[in-house]
């Protein structure tokens, strides 16, 4: 129960610190971090995927409301929170990764971030191809992919520091 | 007999089958989920449109309004000190005005007899003033949220602007709130716009990278252009009237396919410190409307 009010936090936060606080900050004027996709990727691994498949849709729907776009961000979160389990499967084991949070502590550095930026890169590359069709710029497509992708893992990065900090507190 | 044999017959055939479809669904239900999810979105997606969007799924209907409205009263005190001078800037030209104004009705006076000049609003077109409680100008389909709405007389494809100069078009419309697509979307219909000097009109879109410059297009190749020149709206739809303050020109160059200029121009609204603007409100917007509703039949 502890640990579904803890995720249900995360949900709610995040997508109140992208809206209100990032949608706000333009690196270079074009570039800016999305960070509420860390809430679905730190979910425990043995959840059932119908759960994270339906969690996933409602994240990005709700965003796609808040940011007035029609279900781009639906599309891209759908889609990587049906490859989250394989793409976990790819670098962990089945039997260790039962009953276990998804954290840089639990899986080890490499593999945490190897699984993080793999998924953040799929989702960022779908969500500005369906951003940008109606309107191509591939040149700045390009850009934003790798520079977006990069400062989300940033924002990942500080706030998995604070999780793990926070764990060793308690 | 027989007949009670073959219903039961059939009733057990039914369940099997029902038993086999069922666990097809058990089997396959993550693919089907993602399937049905993934259509839903890709179905928002391709039946999206700026000026009938449902108000469901955008930033008009009464929770985000809400949520916006909370987030515009923490971060509107950040504003509060370029809001102040851009208020007494326009004050200032008010005032101007006015003393002007007032000078002018004193020599009517004067010379004619007829004691009364009123002033009123154009006949042509009202003004209705509102806050942006929410701004988005960091990604590629930007658009602005009102605190005002229907009740305010706020209906979908009219015109906005602040005091610099034109901001973009009312797309959709709730009780209290209506969304705003800026001059910063290239979804955006194209606005007319033309030059003060010349009267060469072109249509004026936005590239997708700086939010400080949009681009003229379409002017034809034989006007005479050079650098600070004024653009205006052209007064050619029904969403703004003529003489509307667009921009200045910033450089300009051959098109294309060397058949019209393509003009940079720097936008005089600040995007990204908007507060207060106006909704336009087009008197004879129905009566155009009709018009040319008529003539394309």
């Amino acid at each position: 129960m502890m640990r579904f009010i803890n995720h249900l936090i995360c949900f709610v936060g995040l997508i109140a610190l992208q809206v209100f606080v990032l949608d706000n900050v333009h690196f270079m004027g074009v570039f800016l971090p999305l960070i509420y996709i860390y809430a679905l990727l730190r979910l425990p691994a043995d959840i059932s995927p119908n759960i994270t498949i339906l969690l996933g849709f409602l994240l990005g729907l709700t965003m796609d409301v808040l940011s007035n776009t029609p279900g781009m961000h639906a599309f891209a979160t759908t889609l990587i929170a049906v490859m989250r389990y394989p793409v976990l499967c790819l670098f962990v084991s089945k039997e260790e990764l039962s009953n276990k949070n998804v954290s840089e502590k639990s899986l080890g550095m490499g593999t945490f971030w190897k699984y993080t930026f793999l998924l953040v890169f799929v989702h960022h590359t779908t969500l500005f191809i369906l951003e940008s069709f109606s309107f191509v710029n591939w040149l700045l497509l390009l850009a934003k992919i790798p520079v977006c992708s990069l400062l989300t893992m940033l924002f990942i990065f500080a706030l998995e520091r604070i999780n793990s900090r926070e764990d060793a507190k308690s | 007999m027989s007949g009670d044999l073959a219903f039961v017959w059939n009733i057990g055939r039914i369940t099997w089958r029902m038993y086999h479809f069922f666990r097809f669904i058990a089997k396959y239900s993550t693919v089907l989920l993602f399937i049905i999810l993934q259509s839903c979105a890709l179905y928002l997606l391709f039946n999206h449109n700026n000026f009938q969007q449902s108000a469901l799924f955008s930033s008009s209907n009464r929770m985000n309004g809400f949520l916006f409205s909370v987030e515009e009263s923490v971060t509107g005190y950040f504003h509060l000190r370029d809001n102040n001078e851009a208020l007494l800037k326009e004050n200032n030209e008010l005032q101007l005005e006015n003393a002007r104004l007032e000078s002018a009705l004193l020599q009517y006076r004067d010379t004619s007899g007829i004691p009364l000049l009123r002033m009123k609003e154009s006949d042509e077109y009202s003004l209705i003033p509102g806050r942006v409680i929410h701004n988005n100008v960091t990604h590629l389909h930007n658009f602005l949220t009102l605190n005002i709405g229907k009740e305010d007389g706020v209906l979908p494809e009219m015109g906005v602007a602040n005091a610099d100069g034109i901001v973009g078009v009312v797309s959709q419309v709730s009780q209290h709130y209506s969304v705003v697509i800026p001059v910063l979307n290239p979804q955006i219909v194209r606005f007319s716009c033309k030059l003060r000097n010349s009267n060469a009109s072109g249509s004026l879109v936005w590239d997708g990278v700086d939010r400080r410059y949009a681009y003229l297009e379409e002017i034809p190749p034989y006007v005479f252009v050079s650098k600070g020149d004024t653009v205006v709206t052209s007064g050619f739809s029904a969403i703004f009237p003529e003489g509307i303050m667009v921009g200045t020109v910033e450089k300009y160059e051959i098109g294309e396919d060397a058949n019209y200029l393509k003009l940079k121009i720097k936008l005089a609204v600040r995007f990204d410190a908007l507060s207060n603007v106006r909704v336009i409100r087009y008197k004879l917007r129905d009566e155009i409307k009709k018009v040319e509703e008529e003539a394309s039949l």
